[in-house]
């Protein structure tokens, strides 16, 4: 075929219905574009559903950068709250108490 | 890992096939429904090898595609066991006739007439009739997509639009 046979402006009579036929079945733009989308999207969220996860996760879906500063801070915290609360009977000492 | 490169190339080669492939498989379903469902998933099935595929040479590449898209339909009338589909599934396409007025009527008796007349025709004019029409495919791209020489194409082809001449009672 060395020519588009079914331009509207065709002579052959044939080429014509054809053609008329032929554009209203041919794939909108809006269509092409809403599978092209959802297309992109489908093998995205496959990819991303394939990946595997790392450590703990918080709700959504990563750990705080400062989990551990934090985590360190509470563990420093409450020891010296049971230091304090535990009195001298039980008080750690280093070197005086040999003296004593 | 999908990349921008990944994204541009299946792009293009959506871009380049899509019209072809989509007139394929409505020339194999007789169904717009069942055609643009199997389209995205042909292209689906591009974008998982699209390093492979694009690798190919352009003949290849539609060759391969055409492949993907020919073994869906053969697996959805598999699955499915309902055999053809009838054109009667492309009539929800055309307009109500409530509001039309007398010319719009008479172009959509022509185009159900064109309809039933290609709906007729057996299943390799067909295809091959909806991809150089609603495709406008080449007979050479027909050729490679299909795994066929030119000239069969263009025989089919002629043979097709003779059909259609006798039974539309135009000229062709």
């Amino acid at each position: 075929m060395t020519h588009d046979p079914f331009d509207p402006s065709a002579s052959d009579p044939l080429d014509q219905v054809l053609g008329a036929w032929a554009a209203t079945q041919r794939l909108d733009e809006a269509e092409s574009s809403r599978i092209l989308a959802a297309i992109v999207g489908q093998a995205e969220a496959a990819a991303a559903g394939s990946r595997p996860s790392v450590g703990p996760l918080t709700p959504t879906g990563s750990l705080p950068a400062t989990w551990w500063s934090d985590l360190s801070l509470q563990v420093a915290s409450a020891v010296v709250l049971a230091a304090r609360r535990s009195g001298p009977g039980i008080a750690i000492t280093t070197g005086t108490r040999a003296a004593a | 890992m999908v990349t921008t490169d990944d994204r541009a190339t299946f792009t293009a080669l959506f871009d380049e096939h899509r019209g072809g492939v989509h007139a394929f498989l409505l020339g194999r379903t007789s169904d717009p429904e069942a055609a643009r469902d199997l389209l995205q998933e042909t292209f689906l099935r591009v974008w998982r090898r699209v390093d492979e595929v694009a690798g190919l040479a352009p003949d290849r590449q539609r060759a391969w595609i055409f492949t993907v898209a020919r073994n869906l339909v053969i697996d959805r009338y598999r699955t499915e066991a309902t055999g053809r589909a009838t054109m009667a599934a492309v009539a929800d396409q055309v307009p109500d006739v409530t509001d039309d007025t007398v010319a719009q009527v008479v172009a959509r008796d022509q185009l159900a007439a064109v309809r039933d007349a290609i709906g007729s025709l057996p299943d390799e004019q067909r295809t091959i009739l909806t991809m150089a029409t609603v495709g406008e495919m080449t007979s050479r791209q027909i050729a490679a997509a299909l795994g066929m020489p030119p000239g069969t194409v263009r025989y089919e082809l002629h043979r097709a639009r003779r059909c259609l001449a006798d039974r539309l009672e135009v000229t062709g």
